[in-house]
């Protein structure tokens, strides 16, 4: 039995169409991502699951319980970050754990959870004293307070800096150590690449993709890139010939190739620079990505 | 249970760390009844400037004027009824008692004393009292040395009975003006701010229960509203030695039945407003009319008759008057058990239609 099964979800408002039936199973100690731009429905999608909206129609399971007749039973079992993660005022970090911890019947210790999200030595602090990255890691721990079967992360590292995103990687990362089931939406594409077994990829209330991200990849943007500097220049007729090129750009100096056999690729390109007596240098490749693979559906990148 | 004491026990200490929370709920109700009660004097009774004009100038008008004199609250200004009245108008005397030729004539025949009291209307609570203390003063003066009942003609009713004294009329006006704002202002607002930034949400996606969360709320907020209550009385207590002679077990029953009531009234405000301004102003247009209408800072007996019609649609006059009856007059709870009803009636339409209303985004 999957962790959460999704069958032909809809929900509107008014108008607007936010999702416009998704299906989709997440299996057991699974890490699970939704990507996509905002207003994309990754929220609403996620809500719904939470119990804290409810759909218009769909068949929703969470731990094998229908989210409209068990939400309570639901609500013991999840662990919810929500985007906003603004608190109480004059609490403390470790009074705004516990008084959480307080509402589950099943309790982790706060100090285990301080330490899993690295606030040790924030635990005295009023939250309005915090960073925006130990905000964050603060409604992490408030989402893990009951030891859930199933942690739901929504967008976890918006407006964070690079560093902060990182701890907040980590702190995912133990939860896969720890054979928890995580659903993580996010309009980064290195987040759900470096974080995700697989990956849901929603453009205005649908899923357009499907898969791991290596999946994804090869299914919609098999093709590598190689840039590279040639001194002397050599002509573009040349590296149009080399085994596996499909598309030639001019860059500084050099060429930009696409290739779907990077290696044959490679070689011929030094083959071709060392047979013209020139140089070739800067040599970079690049597989696709995510952004490509959302390009390539859509036509527009997932952040513009 | 547990989970109730967590969050009752944070609640409190949320209070206790907002420091301007604190201004408001115990601070500000003493400052004015501070305030308001060195205005009007400690010993209860104003500080009277009277003067006083003898037209009779007989032994018992001597008599009436040493005895005035002899009184502390009073201090005597003796001239021209012309002058005198002249300072009065002024506003340098409070009163002018004009006792009139033949005064003695009539006390030794047994007929009323002829004596005139003038005062500045201008302002009332001070003119009710100095009417009512001459008229009680006077009246004991003239039994005493005459040695017969009642001889001053009173023209007036006395508003303000022979020992409540302004302190002890204000003390329990501000408690219950206290505890209405706290129950407009404090829970109210914490609740639409809770929604404003979401933590509503949060806890809605939670198990704990609606009830429970509202329930541990509106519990802080309550036993809050009892520290208030102390703090406000033992302090009218050692300052103003007002007089409470209320059970303090029915003080305390009012203390929750009025702030419950209050509670629900702002509870109801969280329900129908969105954000935290349209709160604050709608806390506001409630609170600050019910504040000065309801006739908690002074008798609703001075009020024109259409004010005092008002007064009484206000559920603020019912606690005050329910408040004022059990602490001062020494009345039980059945006594008061209209202002109970109207309270209780009130708190439980507010509460049953904003659990109706309740809105978690």
């Amino acid at each position: 039995m999957p962790a959460i099964s999704v069958v032909e979800l809809h929900k509107s408002y008014g108008a607007v169409k936010a999702v416009d039936g998704v299906s989709f199973e997440v299996e057991d100690r699974e890490i699970f991502g939704i990507l996509g731009p905002n207003g994309a429905g990754k929220t609403t999608t996620l809500e719904i699951i939470e119990t804290l909206r409810e759909p218009d129609s769909g068949e929703i399971t969470v731990g094998g319980m229908d989210v409209r007749k068990d939400a309570r039973a639901i609500k013991e079992l999840i662990g919810v970050q929500l985007q906003t993660t603004v608190f109480f005022d004059n609490l403390t970090v470790r009074e705004t754990v516990d008084l959480f911890s307080s509402f589950y019947r099943n309790q982790v210790g706060t100090e285990s959870l301080l330490e899993l999200v690295s606030l040790e030595d924030k635990a005295g602090s009023m939250l309005d004293e915090l960073s925006g990255g130990q905000h964050k890691r603060v409604s992490i721990a408030l989402a893990l307070v009951n030891d859930p079967r199933i942690v739901f992360l929504d967008e976890p590292t918006t407006g964070l800096d690079p560093q902060a995103r990182r701890n907040i990687w980590e702190i995912v990362e133990q939860l896969r150590d720890r054979e928890n089931t995580v659903v993580i939406t996010t309009h980064y594409i290195e987040e759900a690449e470096y974080l995700c077994d697989r990956v849901a990829i929603m453009d205005h209330g649908r899923i357009i993709a499907m898969g791991s991200p290596d999946e994804l990849i090869d299914r919609h943007s098999p093709e590598s890139n190689i840039s590279f500097r040639l001194e002397p220049l050599l002509s573009a007729d040349l590296i149009a010939a080399i085994p596996g090129v499909s598309d030639v750009r001019s860059v500084n100096g050099g060429y930009e190739v696409t290739t779907l056999v990077p290696q044959e690729t490679l070689i011929g390109i030094f083959k071709a620079a060392y047979d013209n007596g020139s140089t070739a240098d800067d040599v970079s490749m690049k597989r696709a990505t995510l952004e490509d693979v959302f390009l390539k559906i859509t036509g527009r990148r997932i952040r513009q | 249970m547990k989970r109730f004491t967590k969050f009752f026990g944070a609640s409190l200490k949320m209070t206790y760390r907002d420091k301007i929370a604190l201004f408001w709920m115990f601070l500000y109700p003493l400052l004015l009844m501070l305030l308001l009660g060195a205005i009007f004097g400690r010993s209860g009774q104003a500080n009277i400037n009277l003067g006083v004009v003898d037209l009779d100038k007989t032994p018992i008008t001597m008599g009436v004027q040493s005895a005035l004199k002899g009184i502390k609250a009073f201090s005597i200004e003796k001239g021209s009824k012309e002058k005198l009245l002249q300072d009065l108008s002024d506003g340098k005397l409070n009163a002018v008692l004009v006792l009139d030729k033949g005064f003695y004539d009539s006390v030794t025949s047994g007929e009323p004393g002829k004596a005139v009291i003038y005062v500045d209307q201008s302002s009332v609570t001070v003119a009710d009292i100095t009417y009512s203390s001459v008229n009680q003063v006077l009246d004991k003066i003239v039994q005493g040395m005459a040695n017969i009942p009642t001889l001053v003609e009173v023209k007036r009713e006395s508003v303000v009975s022979s020992e409540l004294s302004y302190v002890d009329f204000i003390v329990p006006g501000i408690l219950a003006m206290t505890l209405m704002t706290s129950g407009l202002m404090g829970l109210s607002l914490e609740f639409v701010n809770y929604r404003e930034k979401g933590i509503l949400r949060r806890i809605k996606v939670s198990p704990l229960p609606l009830s429970r969360f509202i329930g541990s709320e509106l519990s802080a907020a309550l036993v809050m509203a009892l520290i208030q209550a102390a703090i406000l009385l033992l302090v009218g207590w050692l300052v103003f030695k007002i007089h409470i002679r209320g059970n303090p077990v029915y003080i305390v029953i009012l203390v929750i039945i009025g702030a419950a009531s209050f509670l629900a009234l702002g509870f109801l405000i969280s329900s129908l407003t969105r954000a935290l301004k349209t709160a604050q102003m709608a806390s506001n247009a409630i609170a600050f009319p019910m504040m000065f209408l309801s006739g908690v800072f002074f008798p609703l007996a001075i009020l024109p008759s259409f004010l005092a019609t008002i007064a009484k649609l206000l559920p603020l006059y019912y606690l005050g008057d329910a408040l004022r009856e059990v602490m001062i007059r020494g009345k039980d709870l059945m006594a008061v058990w209209p202002d109970i009803a109207v309270l209780v009636g009130m708190g439980l339409v507010c509460f049953l239609v904003s659990i109706k209303l309740f809105r978690w985004e």
